[in-house]
């Protein structure tokens, strides 16, 4: 079972029995044309969780986060672990612009810590 | 505070290349040579172009600046008086960094929207590719 699909480790929902559902279906919509990131109801018989009822805009959404899961996780097979690591280090930055990191940082060997942020 | 390593994504480096003068790519990189003593030196972000930047920072600069002389004292600037921006974030926190990693560099304002713009894009990714 992969990460993040254990029904277990998932935080618990109020369960609504058929009843309540048909009942509060004017409200449901309600609150999701109002709001459509609101919690999604979850519903089904004898309390049972069997059904989520969440708005149409937050249902894409969700799509298109696994889309992008889906890309992310086809991305970092291709990507050589070295690529996504933290970058070029400031001297060899400095290099590959043709710049002697010795000369262009030398002032800061006795840089003691001090000026404010430069908002 | 410690001394954190301070690095440049390749976007930040190729950005770094299409500055106008190289005095401002040197500019750029003696203030970066600045965070490593002080992370801390930038202004924190908020949301841009859509993106939580919240956990972001930036630096104004200009071509005259001389972030790494003795007594530099960095003057508080008009939003039109420092038309450069470094944009980086701290790793693994702001609280505690170890690094400090250039995300974008350049102009405020851009055809392709500026440096904020691409930050956010970039940031993003960036996030999304943390294993």
């Amino acid at each position: 079972m992969g990460r993040g699909t254990n029904p277990a480790k998932r935080r618990s929902h109020d369960v609504l029995g058929t009843r309540e559902l048909r009942d509060q279906i004017p409200a449901i919509l309600r609150d999701l044309r109002e709001d459509v990131d609101s919690e999604p109801i979850v519903g089904g018989a004898n309390r049972k969780p069997e059904i989520v009822i969440l708005s149409y805009a937050g249902y894409l959404g969700l799509m298109d986060h696994l889309d992008n899961l889906a890309i992310v996780t086809q991305v970092r097979e291709r990507i050589p672990a070295a690529d996504i690591e933290l970058g070029t280090s400031l001297e060899d930055a400095a290099r590959e612009l043709g710049l002697d990191p010795d000369v262009i940082f030398a002032e800061a060997e006795d840089l003691a810590p001090h000026d404010a942020p430069a908002t | 505070m410690d001394q954190v390593n301070v690095t440049l994504t390749d976007e930040a480096k190729a950005d770094l290349r299409t500055l106008p003068s190289q005095q401002l790519q040197v500019v750029a990189l003696q203030w970066m040579q600045r965070l490593k003593k002080r992370p801390d030196l930038g202004a924190p972000l908020d949301w841009r172009e859509g993106q939580d930047l919240r956990e972001a920072f930036k630096l104004y600069f200009a071509e005259n600046d001389t972030p790494l002389e003795q007594n530099f004292i960095a003057k508080k600037r008009s939003e039109e008086g420092a038309p450069y921006r470094i944009v980086y974030r701290l790793l693994p926190s702001a609280r505690k960094p170890a690094t400090a990693q250039v995300i974008a560099v350049g102009p405020k304002y851009g055809p392709e929207g500026g440096v904020y713009a691409r930050a956010a894009k970039r940031y993003e990714l960036l996030i999304d590719l943390e294993p």
